[in-house]
């Protein structure tokens, strides 16, 4: 490999809630690339043989497309491979199944220490039950917050306050009254304690929790009041999640064992593919990751500096369009959508979607529900971590990417690489120039599970094969009445005029440029819209990248805003899937 | 020609490994190897009870400093619902009592902690087998040779009883009045439960089970405020039960069945009615799960053809998607992803 000439086969396995996910990467004329991907329903009934049994079968359908044998007649895996290609060097394992670490944060000053933990413990794979803040003067605990640690205990608390060498009572107090919460407790149940607070504090801390529960004691985030330091807050974080969370699933661990291979988080592992990505491409400004899977969703952003941000929500396409459901407001899906159905039939059908997941829409009707379900999904979900990072400045975060990697079934089955990309459009709602791409595999997370073992094989499948162009997104912000010019584009291609468009207000139009094609654009909004060039309708030049929509321009205007009547509504919906496809 | 099997929902005859675990860590009574009557107690623990914390010092209206002072009870006590736990003035003027029977677990700063009484739980077999696993500390795993429906939607914990019908057809909607004394402790079978006065009933008069071809979508929650076993075998809304499922649950009418809701931890387990098929010790063999094949019997899952039932005519790929033609009961000829199919045989 020295000489970069890729050498090893190695299996990516990938097992969702609703179906397992299995990719060949193989040498090809000296380069590793993506052979094969095959799929196969996630099997997680004991009466089904376990997860096991779905990989198992995900891989006998691999057999069948690469007419190689990875498994052995008794099942397990051949490795490594022989000179003919049977069998495989390495498997990479990552999954969605492992729960997330519910953590709990107390602190004593909001604006500080909490807030720098709230920071570190912003991870992926770890959700923030409960937030507490003993910053009154008496430091008293809410009944309400001591009830709630104590009733349903999180698996780890993690404890901040004052900086290296301040005051140790207001700690020592926090911690003896956490410590006689839980002793109440069984064993079992007891949260693991992190203090990652003043060090002075560590004795009277190591009194209050011995025999009671294991406390973890590790470097101030707040070592002053200028600094913060969160690396080893983190470290012991992602440590817990996979010593607890992966470690003790014993049906996720009888695959790894299998496998001879440790399971990554995919959301971890999505995060550091991005994070490579980014840095790779060099990008000005970040990257946003999207899943839309059949338990719930996930978003990261990532950016140049700083850890990525993270969201996940309940809002999804599978067994979690429950969350959906349990809106209460059947409207919320329904106005997505351009087929008339009644909402007692939508909810029919969404409640059959939830039991069997596994299903593909059969009708116009059901592509439709479908559709409209994930675009509600991912604007939840969306909304949700604009909320959670913003802060006020939820506009200036949706300009931070200029990058979309969407997954999931969903977007990477969609009837049309249109539709996919109008469910992001108009589910994210993104303003400017945005490039938009498919992790059409279902390979991400698996590749930064193979950079770990084989970087060069892991670079060379992302550049051949990682991610569909699906183009670049040209949205300006404001609104203008439908019809009337609202952007006129100039798209050259080596120097020469390829197209001119005027979009008018309430449309989207398509300039062809193919995969890996490169254009400059130019574009000349008008009074009403901004392209974020610094005021609106002032004009500006672009070098963008093709794809298998080319570029798109999007002049329906921000905030997307849907015609109220119903008819009406949904003759729009219909107009935009046709642009945009360019039927 | 992928690989995969396609499930199957219905099993006139098969073997289950059915687990039986306890919700706490507990005491297992039975070893592997040994045969077990559905009603015998194999395992049993005691679940702690919730932690409730009182804040005395606000409830009294004094200083942390006098709490300790204050309390008539000592960390370990025993107290019943209503005593009092701490009071303050000569004549005890103000008073906090507890809301729960249970053991002071903890004073600490002017908190009161109270531990309810842990609840002893003794686990039934509930499926007449052979332990062919202990789970230590846990429970066990069950062999039995029934015959299982297995459901798409389900609620509560595992219960067994009598199956007794309640309508003729699949597509026949159970009526309230169908439901009355003479269903208690039995598990109810019906087409369709559109009606929530069916649930009422069913938690009034304390049936150990419903078993329903569909159920409309919005009973989900309510079935499971009412803390009933519910099993929907074919979907939600008005989707008739498949004919195949209504023949053998109505076979079986009378028999001891088992019937559970199903559950997503610690190990995954869908919904699903065992009836146990006598004591059979020998060796039974049992076919594995198989692709589809063409004339297999199946059932369509997504719309237009939710619920229809027809047999398998071709399988074939295209595109890299097996696609599977049906010819359905009425005669209609269809094709569907092989996805959206379950297989009833």
């Amino acid at each position: 490999m020295a000489d970069g000439t890729a050498a090893g086969t190695y299996l990516l396995v990938d097992v969702g809630h609703v179906l397992t996910h299995v990719a060949y990467v193989a040498p090809v004329e000296g380069v590793a690339r993506l052979v094969a991907l095959a799929e196969a329903s996630t099997t997680n009934a004991l009466a089904d043989g376990g997860l096991l049994e779905g990989v198992r079968r995900a891989i006998a359908n691999l057999h069948v497309l690469i007419g190689r044998q990875i498994l052995e007649p008794s099942g397990e895996l051949k490795r490594p491979s022989d000179d003919d290609g049977h069998g495989v060097d390495g498997v990479v394992l990552t999954t969605s199944l492992a729960p997330t670490l519910r953590v709990a944060v107390v602190g004593l000053t909001r604006d500080l220490s909490l807030a720098s933990a709230v920071r570190a413990a912003t991870l992926p794979y770890v959700t923030i039950v409960r937030t507490i803040c003993l910053e009154s003067s008496t430091r008293r605990w809410e009944t309400e917050d001591l009830q709630a640690l104590a009733g349903d205990p999180p698996d780890a608390v993690v404890m901040v306050g004052g900086i290296d060498g301040g005051p140790v009572a207001p700690i020592r107090d926090m911690g003896e009254m956490l410590s006689a919460a839980y002793s109440v407790l069984p064993e079992g149940a007891r949260p693991v304690m992190i203090f990652a607070g003043n060090a002075r504090a560590h004795r009277p801390l190591i009194a209050a929790f011995s025999g009671v529960t294991d406390l973890r004691l590790v470097a101030n985030v707040r070592p002053t009041a200028q600094s913060e330091s969160l690396e080893e807050l983190r470290a012991t974080l992602t440590r817990l999640f996979y010593a607890r969370q992966v470690s003790q699933a014993e049906e996720l661990q009888a695959v790894s064992r299998w496998a001879q291979s440790v399971i990554l988080s995919d959301l971890d592992a999505m995060a550091r593919s991005l994070r490579f990505l980014a840095r790779r491409y060099s990008l000005g400004k970040g990257l946003l990751g999207v899943d839309v899977g059949g338990n719930g969703s996930r978003v990261l952003l990532v950016r140049p500096q700083g850890e990525a941000l993270t969201w996940t929500s309940p809002f999804g396409c599978g067994a979690a369009v429950a969350a959906l459901r349990d809106l209460g407001d059947p409207t919320a899906v329904m106005r997505w959508m351009h087929h008339r159905l009644s909402w007692a039939e939508v909810w029919d059908r969404l409640s059959n979607v939830e039991v069997r997941p596994a299903g593909v829409p059969q009708t116009e009707e059901d592509w439709d529900l479908q559709q409209a379900s994930a675009r509600e999904s991912l604007r939840r979900t969306w909304s949700g971590a604009l909320a959670a990072w913003g802060q006020g400045r939820a506009e200036a975060i949706c300009q931070e990417a200029d990058v979309v990697v969407a997954r999931g079934s969903v977007l990477n089955r969609a009837r049309t690489p249109g539709c996919a990309a109008l469910m992001l459009i108009d589910a994210l709602q993104l303003t400017g120039l945005v490039r938009l791409t498919l992790d059409w595999a279902n390979i991400l997370p698996g590749l930064a599970g193979l950079a770990r073992t084989d970087g060069l094989s892991a670079v060379q499948v992302l550049d051949y094969d990682g991610l569909m162009d699906l183009g670049t997104l040209v949205a300006p912000a404001g609104w203008g009445r439908a019809g009337t010019p609202a952007l006129r584009a100039r798209m050259l291609v080596q120097g020469e005029l390829r197209a001119e468009v005027s979009v008018p207000a309430g449309s989207i139009r398509r300039l062809p440029l193919g995969v890996n094609e490169m254009a400059q654009l130019e574009l000349y909004p008008a009074r009403g819209f901004d392209l974020g060039a610094g005021r609106p309708g002032r004009p500006g030049v672009a070098e963008v990248r093709g794809g298998a929509l080319g570029v798109i321009i999007d002049a329906r205007g921000r905030p997307l805003q849907l015609p109220a009547d119903e008819a009406e509504r949904a003759r729009a919906l219909e107009t935009w899937e046709r642009e945009i496809d360019g039927a | 020609m992928r690989a995969e099997p396609v499930a199957s929902r219905l099993y006139v005859q098969t073997v289950v490994e059915q687990e039986r675990r306890l919700p706490e860590a507990g005491e297992v009574l039975v070893s592997a190897g040994d045969w077990v009557r559905a009603e015998d107690v194999i395992a049993r623990c005691e679940v702690p009870g919730r932690v409730r914390v009182i804040d005395l010092a606000a409830e009294l209206g004094i200083a942390v400093g006098r709490v300790p002072r204050s309390l008539r009870v000592t960390v370990g006590q025993e107290v019943q619902a209503g005593e009092v736990l701490a009071a303050t003035g000569l004549m005890g003027w103000r008073t906090v009592r507890t809301p729960v029977a249970g053991r002071v677990a903890e004073v600490a700063a002017g908190r009161l902690f109270i531990e309810e009484l842990p609840q002893k739980v003794e686990l039934q077999a509930l499926l007449p087998g052979q332990v062919s696993r202990v789970i230590p500390g846990w429970g066990a795993v069950i062999r039995a040779t029934v015959s299982r429906v297995v459901g798409v939607w389900g609620c509560g914990e595992p219960l067994s009883g009598p199956l007794v019908m309640r309508t003729q057809r699949g597509d026949e909607t159970l009526q309230w009045i169908g439901i009355d004394l003479t269903c208690r402790g039995k598990i109810v079978v019906g087409g369709l439960c559109l009606d929530n006065r069916v649930l009422l009933r069913a938690a009034r008069f304390r049936v150990s089970g419903l078993v329903v071809g569909g159920l409309a979508e919005h009973l989900r929650a309510k079935a499971k405020e009412l803390g009933l076993v519910v099993m929907v075998t074919d979907g939600l809304g008005a989707v008739p039960m498949a004919g195949p499922i209504l023949e053998l649950l109505a076979q079986h009418e009378g028999r001891q069945a088992l019937v559970s809701g199903g559950r997503s931890e610690p190990a995954a387990e869908p919904p699903a009615l065992s009836i146990p098929l006598g004591s059979m010790r020998g060796p039974l063999h049992v076919a594995p799960e198989r692709p589809l094949a063409v004339g297999d019997r199946v059932r369509l899952t997504r719309a237009p053809h939710l619920g229809a039932l027809g047999w398998v005519r071709t399988i074939e790929e295209v595109d890299g998607q097996t696609r599977v033609g049906v010819r359905l009961e009425s005669g209609e000829i269809t094709t569907v992803d092989y996805r959206n199919l379950e297989r009833l045989s």
